[in-house]
């Protein structure tokens, strides 16, 4: 999905990465002392937060975009990046004390295998954790992106929406697919985070480039039609030429590997 | 001898097979799998579509059929 350039995914929700990052690794409760496997790393957002906080050298990241990796190669030294799927990671068992994933559960191919991947690579006692954003709700930034193009093209909005097309973004999603990989002591909460903007021109620049589902979308619209949704996004956000801050809520898990018997 | 790091190279495992890998020059082979993945710049890619077949490997492979469901 996202085979364009790390610094349009920057611009667009990467401009909240290192904030969530902050808010997820906080949130897990991994000690400091401890390694970690960052899966799904794109740029790298949170490898570098698991970095500063654990040692480069504890930490490791996978991502199947050559370009993700070597993006995050470059901006994270002394981290060791491997191209690899969440489904199938190239890592012996209980590899790692901790597995991480921000924002990937749903752009896995199989949520389910992923999550079951992750915690095979960690060690009995370990964690996995990871957040999505809430698409339907709370992530302003999305939510409006997508109601302003459901007002200006339903039809072919409906069908894009990551409200609805993204399978684990409601309250309680990730807690049933961590139960259903036999993680233990789960325990969930909200992330709020927030990202600045210079003007609205600042938060449109990435997307019609194609980054992400919303940029893709972007790219599917006639001239016509993308320059309607640029208004309607504008008006609905309520913004204009000044700088301005939107708020984004992500659902965490955090679930614990059965220790060995 | 690999440039990878010793501290990766001991977790590194098969991503089909989940078992050890043989360390050449520019590349890991699994020997289970008939399967040499490349390393790219000091990138391991570890992918089993991008890896290369070798003689007397899984017929299945190319069909797509996992060998871990």
């Amino acid at each position: 999905m996202f085979g364009t350039p790390a610094e349009a995914y920057d611009l667009h929700v990467g401009r909240y990465g290192r904030r969530l990052a902050t808010a997820l690794t906080d949130f897990s409760g991994i000690d400091p002392g401890a390694s970690a496997l960052d899966v799904g790393c794109g740029p790298g957002a949170l490898t570098a937060v698991l970095a500063e906080r654990l040692g480069a050298e504890k930490v490791r990241a996978v991502d199947p975009s050559e370009r993700f990796v070597k993006a995050c190669r470059a901006r994270r030294p002394g981290v060791e990046v491997v191209v690899a799927r969440a489904e199938a990671l190239p890592f012996a068992d209980g590899a790692v004390d901790a597995a991480f994933s921000q924002l990937v559960v749903n752009f896995m191919s199989n949520p389910e295998e992923g999550v079951l991947e992750m915690a095979r690579v960690v060690r009995p006692g370990g964690i996995v954790a990871s957040c999505v954003w809430d698409y339907a709700g709370e992530m302003t930034l999305l939510r409006a992106f997508w109601d302003a193009a459901l007002e200006t093209a339903l039809d072919h909005a409906a069908v894009a929406d990551e409200g609805m097309v993204m399978r684990w973004c409601a309250e309680g999603d990730l807690p049933r697919l961590w139960s259903a990989a036999g993680l233990h002591d789960i325990r969930a909460s909200a992330l709020v985070v927030n990202a600045t903007y210079a003007d609205f021109s600042d938060l449109w620049s990435p997307f019609p480039t194609g980054v992400g589902p919303s940029g893709a979308y972007c790219q599917s619209l006639d001239k016509r039609g993308l320059a309607a949704l640029r208004d309607r996004y504008r008006d609905r956000l309520g913004v204009g030429n000044g700088p301005f801050e939107l708020s984004a809520r992500a659902w965490a898990v955090v679930g614990m590997v059965d220790d060995a018997i | 001898m690999s440039q990878l790091p010793k501290d990766l190279l001991d977790i590194l495992a098969c991503p089909r097979c989940r078992g050890p890998l043989v360390v050449e020059p520019v590349s890991l082979r699994c020997d289970a799998c008939r399967l040499r993945y490349r390393v790219d710049d000091g990138i391991p890619v570890m992918l089993v579509h991008e890896a290369e077949r070798l003689d007397g490997g899984d017929p299945e492979l190319d069909a797509g059929t996992p060998a871990v469901s």
